[in-house]
């Protein structure tokens, strides 16, 4: 699947979750993941942040954790 | 006693329902009826007959046409039945010889202008007017038929679907009325005065009219002056069955009379809780797809989508849709394939799609066309209120005091509804309505001046919160209720979050567009009303933040106190007429039936047992999520029940790739839609006449649809997937709808104690319906929430990323007309065409004017995805900036140009903001010509019947 489009799906999971605190946000977002998104789907966005550091953030950094 | 033709017993005036009685003697019949009531409804309700002709019960009485006269003790002479209300210890007297002169001296003055053609009359066995002269005993017309009359009136045969035929009327002014009162439209009247007085649709003829076609005064006609075509034609039904309409959620009830396997006619259905008789021009009149030629009548298969279809009997087809399933997922793994549910097809239906894919298929790749519709309506009612449907009934309308429509077209999407809607403004609830379009609700007559935000799109979110950020300023909250009744920690999180001068109207007013004061006023007449109601559709839903939208309407009912009793609650006006059934029926790739969660043990291990396969715990992949793997070449195959995702789905482009990059794709539909240019297997689907099953409606109603014709293909969309799961090694035994609602019920908390038995018994139940609610629940969450106590939700305003530039300077946002349907397969085919033959572009007159555009220029309208052409029309219903189109027509592509930008928690599309570019041209795109031709060499999609485009819609 598109890695760029994954991971703006995952930003805006977050910007709309609006969740001050990053490790609250990525539990949040964990949380939606896991609920609503394909196994695949949460793998290829771990994937694509691993291979595109640049594109993450705290919280995602985080949340790729707990996916893990 | 003749037995006069009323197929609902009609007690001639409406319920008084003031709830007491009074006791009163009608021809020495002692009775307790109802205070208020009229003697005639007191007398029918007590089966003491009254004639009639200007009354009947779902129209206010009039009493012009004088025949229901009676006597009353005590009383001066003859007053009429209909517009007397009984009293305490009245006597009447209903059939003295007094009265039987009189009432016939009136029918023959009726009678005497009046063609006498009975046996050859159209409406002969179903007149009133010749019941009604039978009963008072009209034998001779003493005045002859050779003085001044009306009998030689020209007919008016200018709508496609019924004749006005003035010599036969009595202008009892029931049509008149209907389109009043039932209506709400007022394109009737009665001109002239006394022996001039006709019915007049204050036009050159009915169809040039305000007139919508709803047939209302068909209904309400006496005599075979408003008639339907076939009807008028002299054709008669030999059978009727009652069933539930296929259009929109609102889902009519309707008697279909038939002619053999022909539906002659819909009537609405007076008993039915959803639509109490009335009905719109697609409910009503756009039947004919149903017989259309372009219907599916064979399975089709072929290797690849180059090649030719090739006719195939039904085991052919199956089989080599399963071989080529499973072929599939040996090469590609369990998770390559996957299903689409169908909106339109029937709750059982959906029920068996989704099934076949969690138990056949191994995986959870199940979607429903409601992922492009109300998918964050879903997911935001949950999060808030702990259920994932709207809270009231239609009726709890006539109980609202403001009404607040956010994103919504009710006359156009929802008529029924929209005309119950305008009666309760008619009778003086407020209305404020939030759209960027300037619907035709704002100009309900006999109303109050309504409040219009013509708010900019994609600013939803920016606008609830400034509504709410008002609420908690001026201290507008319902303590008492957020008190008992909501989360307080959820609460007091919510409050600080809004409370923040940020979401102020003053610092929102520049995203939203519209004044913050009008907002300010738009919020506390909210707040302040005694029972406000929130209705809305897919202007809500189809943004990127359409879950968050849902979630502050959520947020903004609880914190006045606006859940929970009629005349109150969240509505969301679903589309088609299943989308309610869909979801509940557990489409959604991460719920079961009843919105049970995949990953919950104990529910994947109930059905487990049940459907006897390990089901997997995960959640499965979306719409957008199949067409994304299809493209990167991991999901390859797809069975798509009754959905026209090549069409109604956003980026044409983008999701052609994905249909092209398919194995295998399975369609099954009644017509041969865009989808079925890339599938390999066409099932061929059958209408809802030729089936049995239920559709849950938007007010959680599950209606019964039964089966009228037999299957024009032979099988009916349940017994085709059955016939599909068999062949993947999966046996389904079901030997009707009834036994697959059985095992619905079983698993689903909130069916538990639906069958057909009880919809027989009942007409329609709304979910839940279970031990605590055997008969099933009008409003909900009245004393308490699934959740407990509600939660109030975070909306962060958070701005699509679809922004206008110098390049794309305009805003294009879509929506429908009445007379067209979702992407139109069925009104296509259907005479409805006549008001609307292809989409338009409406734009405002600077922007047209600015570009050099008048009406009628083609247009070529262009976003960050695609290209498209459309004809102009310049109007003043969009504000400067904005454009709209629909998308009922393949040709318009509304969708080639539309964006795959999505809700951020459901992947719901942004339909509603695109932005575009907007020129004249001179011809057609190069994608639009290639269709045309491709249309008219394989389907005959186009027009197929006259075009009278009069530019109404």
């Amino acid at each position: 699947m598109n890695s760029q489009s994954l991971i703006n799906m995952a930003k805006q999971i977050i910007a709309n979750q609006a969740i001050a605190d990053p490790r609250e946000a990525a539990d949040a977002l964990v949380l939606h993941l896991k609920k609503f998104w394909a196994p695949q789907m949460r793998k290829e966005l771990t994937e694509a942040l691993e291979k595109n550091p640049d594109y993450s953030s705290d919280v995602l950094n985080h949340a790729i954790r707990d996916l893990q | 006693m003749i037995n006069f033709f009323d197929p609902n017993t009609d007690l001639g005036t409406p319920s008084a329902a003031t709830g007491k009685t009074v006791n009163v003697i009608i021809d020495g019949k002692p009775l307790k009826v109802e205070e208020g009531s009229s003697i005639m409804r007191a007398a029918l309700e007590s089966a003491i007959y009254i004639p009639k002709l200007c009354a009947t019960d779902s129209l206010e009485a009039y009493g012009s046409c004088r025949i229901c006269a009676v006597e009353i003790e005590g009383g001066r002479g003859t007053p009429a039945a209909c517009t007397t209300p009984v009293t305490e210890g009245m006597v009447v007297h209903t059939q003295s010889e007094k009265l039987q002169k009189l009432r016939r001296n009136i029918m023959e003055l009726y009678i005497s202008d009046h063609p006498l053609d009975c046996l050859s009359c159209s409406a002969n066995g179903e007149c009133e007017l010749q019941d009604t002269a039978a009963a008072v005993g009209l034998r001779e017309v003493r005045y002859g038929f050779n003085g001044e009359n009306h009998l030689s009136l020209e007919k008016d045969q200018s709508n496609p679907y019924f004749d006005f035929e003035p010599s036969k009327c009595i202008v009892c002014s029931r049509c008149v009325r209907a389109c009043e009162e039932t209506q709400g439209t007022f394109a009737l009247t009665v001109s002239g005065r006394g022996f001039d007085s006709q019915i007049s649709a204050a036009a050159e003829n009915i169809l040039a009219s305000d007139c919508v076609s709803c047939g209302a005064c068909v209904q309400a006609c006496p005599t075979a002056s408003l008639m339907e075509k076939p009807y008028a034609e002299g054709r008669n039904a030999t059978r009727s069955v009652k069933t539930t309409c296929a259009y929109c959620g609102v889902g009519c009830g309707f008697e279909v009379d038939l002619q053999g396997q022909e539906p002659l006619r819909m009537r609405p259905d007076k008993s039915s809780q959803s639509n109490h008789g009335h009905a719109c021009v697609k409910g009503r009149f756009a039947f004919a797809y149903v017989n259309h030629p372009d219907r599916v009548r064979s399975p089709l298969i072929r290797d690849s989508i180059e090649d030719a279809w090739r006719e195939a009997s039904w085991e052919e087809a199956i089989h080599f849709a399963a071989d080529k399933l499973k072929a599939v997922q040996a090469q590609y793994g369990r998770q390559s394939i996957g299903a689409i549910t169908s909106s339109r097809c029937t709750n059982e239906e959906t029920y068996l799609v989704q099934k076949l894919v969690r138990a056949a298929f191994g995986n959870n790749n199940t979607d429903t066309c409601a992922r492009v519709c109300h998918s964050p309506t879903g997911y935001g009612l949950k999060t808030t209120l702990g259920e994932s449907a709207g809270t009231q009934t239609f009726d709890s309308v006539l109980k609202s005091d403001l009404i607040l429509v956010i994103g919504a077209n009710p006359t156009d999407a929802h008529p029924v509804f929209g005309s119950l809607l305008r009666k309760r403004l008619r009778q003086g609830a407020e209305l404020i309505v939030a759209d960027p379009r300037h619907i035709d609700l704002l100009n309900t007559v006999h109303s109050q001046m309504p409040l219009h935000l013509p708010l900019l799109p994609g600013s939803n979110v920016a606008l609830i919160n400034a509504m709410a950020y008002t609420v908690i300023s001026e201290e507008l909250e319902d303590a008492g209720f957020i008190a008992e009744r909501c989360q307080d920690e959820s609460y007091q999180r919510w409050r600080t979050f809004i409370a923040d001068d940020r979401h102020s109207p003053e610092n929102m007013a520049s995203h939203i567009g519209v004044d913050a004061e009008r907002i300010r006023q738009a919020a506390r007449r909210y707040a302040k009303a005694e029972n406000a109601a929130i209705y809305y559709g897919l202007g809500v839903t189809e943004h990127s933040q359409g879950s968050s939208m849902v979630m502050g309407i959520a947020n903004l009912a609880l914190a006045t106190g606006n859940i929970g009793r009629e005349g109150v609650g969240i509505n969301p006006l679903r589309g088609q007429n299943n989308v309610q059934g869909s979801c509940d029926m557990g489409s959604f790739p991460h719920e079961y039936p009843g919105y049970q969660h995949v990953s919950d043990e104990s529910v994947q291990k109930k059905f487990e047992a049940a459907w006897g396969r390990e089901l997997d715990p995960d959640p499965g992949f979306r719409i957008p999520n199949m067409f994304d793997a299809a493209i990167a070449g991991q999901f390859k195959g797809l069975y798509c029940q009754g959905e026209d995702i090549a069409q109604s789905d956003p980026n044409t482009q983008h999701v052609e790739a994905a249909l092209r990059s398919l194995d295998c794709l399975i369609v099954q539909d009644i017509f041969l839609n865009e989808t079925s240019r890339f599938a390999h297997v066409v099932l061929p689907g059958s209408s809802f006449l030729e089936k049995d099953g239920t559709f849950t409606n938007a007010e959680r109603r599950i209606n019964r649809v039964r089966k009228a014709i037999e299957p024009i293909a032979g099988k009916a969309d349940w017994q085709t997937t059955m016939a599909l799961s068999d062949a993947l090694g999966y046996p389904m035994d079901y030997a009707h709808p009834s036994d697959i609602m059985d095992e619905i019920a079983l698993l689903t908390p909130s069916f538990a104690g639906v069958n057909y038995d009880l919809l027989e018994e009942k007409g329609s139940i709304q979910w839940p319906c279970n031990e605590q609610n055997p008969e099933g629940t009008a409003i909900m969450h009245s004393e308490s929430f699934p959740i407990g106590q509600a939660r109030f939700a975070i909306t962060e305003f958070v701005p699509t990323e679809e922004k206008v530039n110098r390049r794309f300077p305009l805003l294009l946002t879509t929506g429908r007309v009445l007379t067209q349907y979702n992407v139109g397969a069925q009104t296509r085919r259907t005479p409805n065409q006549t008001w609307h033959a292809e989409d338009v572009l409406e734009i405002h007159p600077f922007d047209a004017e600015q570009r050099g555009i008048n009406d009628g220029d083609r247009l070529l309208i262009k976003s960050r995805v695609g290209e498209t052409s459309l004809l102009a029309r310049v109007s003043e219903r969009m504000q400067a900036g904005v454009v709209y189109t629909t998308f009922h027509h393949p040709l318009s592509g509304a969708n080639v140009v539309t964006t795959e930008n999505s809700d951020w928690a459901t992947n719901c599309p942004e339909y509603k903001v695109t932005a575009v570019q907007v020129e004249k041209c001179m011809s057609e795109t190069h994608w639009q010509s290639a269709l045309r031709k491709a249309q008219g060499a394989t389907i005959n999609t186009n027009q197929p019947f006259e075009s009278l485009s009069n530019g109404r819609d």
